[in-house]
């Protein structure tokens, strides 16, 4: 059975990809282009992986969060206000995130 | 010079020395050196994104930033100041937020969004004066927040871009310095 997260649909769109856990700045240097970013939350200092990412998904925020608005400039998928997904899932994981249903689905579980 | 070099890293989030230095109207020359010595002791970090070099806060850059903020906030005994500001500010950062979606889900001009962002300015305008009378450096949102309005009557793309400075940039960063200045953490936006 697939396990799957779910949480704000805050930006339109559909991408499977590798989840990458950033937990901070200072592990920034392991994202690449084309992963989906997964953390906490955000502030100025992560737009650049906005524009790196196929994907967004974040502990934190909704509707009303500044990821969400960031995320519709660079047309990416996003959900937002995911309890616990960084411990959910598993960094290197492939994930299907969902940004039009808000969800995000684990491969391993499909 | 540490303070306001760090300070700018922060609110700008990834930027180059330049931009760095522009932030505060300090020199450049003095800047990159101040980002030489702080790169030196781990506060910062060069990096490149999509072929863009700059500069970026570490995490022990983010705590030193706001060890010397918070000396900041006690030598102008200003702390209750930016208190009022950050919880007035709450009270309408949330419609804000709400128009910029309306005018990227929806039609690219719409009136009544553009009406919360001008009100919005209006309403950040006073607050800025009470900040600035007190700590001069939170001077010139309101400018970029006008520009930003005057610029996307040609061009939308000054609302919510992040590419440039935009209405919703502009805004980002007013929450990101009061939510530094104050130590606190970023709740849900």
């Amino acid at each position: 059975m697939a396990m799957v997260l779910v949480g704000t649909a805050a930006s339109a769109g559909s991408y499977r990809g590798v989840a990458r856990l950033v937990a901070g700045p200072d592990e920034f240097r392991l994202f690449r282009s084309g992963d989906v970013l997964v953390c906490r939350t955000t502030d100025p200092a992560w737009t650049p992986l906005f524009g790196m990412a196929s994907a967004v998904v974040t502990e934190t925020g909704g509707m009303l969060s500044h990821a969400a608005i960031v995320a519709r400039e660079y047309g990416i998928p996003a959900v937002l206000g995911v309890h616990d997904a960084l411990e959910l899932v598993p960094d290197g994981e492939i994930v299907t995130v969902d940004g039009a249903a808000g969800t995000v689905t684990l491969a391993g579980t499909q | 010079m540490t303070l306001l070099t760090l300070h700018a890293v922060r609110l700008l989030g990834f930027a180059d020395t330049d931009a760095v230095a522009a932030r505060f109207s300090q020199d450049p020359g003095l800047v990159e050196s101040t980002l030489i010595d702080a790169g030196r002791t781990g506060l910062v970090t060069r990096s490149t994104f999509a072929g863009a070099s700059g500069w970026l806060l570490s995490s022990a850059g983010r705590a030193e930033n706001e060890r010397l903020l918070a000396q900041e906030l006690d030598q102008y005994r200003a702390r209750s100041l930016v208190l009022e500001v950050h919880d007035d500010f709450g009270e309408f950062n949330d419609g804000v937020v709400s128009a910029c979606g309306s005018l990227q889900l929806g039609v690219p001009k719409n009136p009544e969004a553009t009406d919360v962002l001008i009100g919005a300015l209006a309403a950040w305008r006073p607050l800025e004066a009470r900040l600035a009378r007190t700590l001069p450096r939170f001077e010139g949102y309101s400018d970029r927040l006008l520009r930003a309005l005057k610029e996307s009557a040609r061009d939308s793309s000054w609302l919510t871009g992040t590419d440039r400075d935009s209405f919703h940039r502009v805004w980002f960063e007013i929450h990101e310095d009061l939510i530094a200045t104050l130590g606190i953490q970023r709740a849900q936006s």
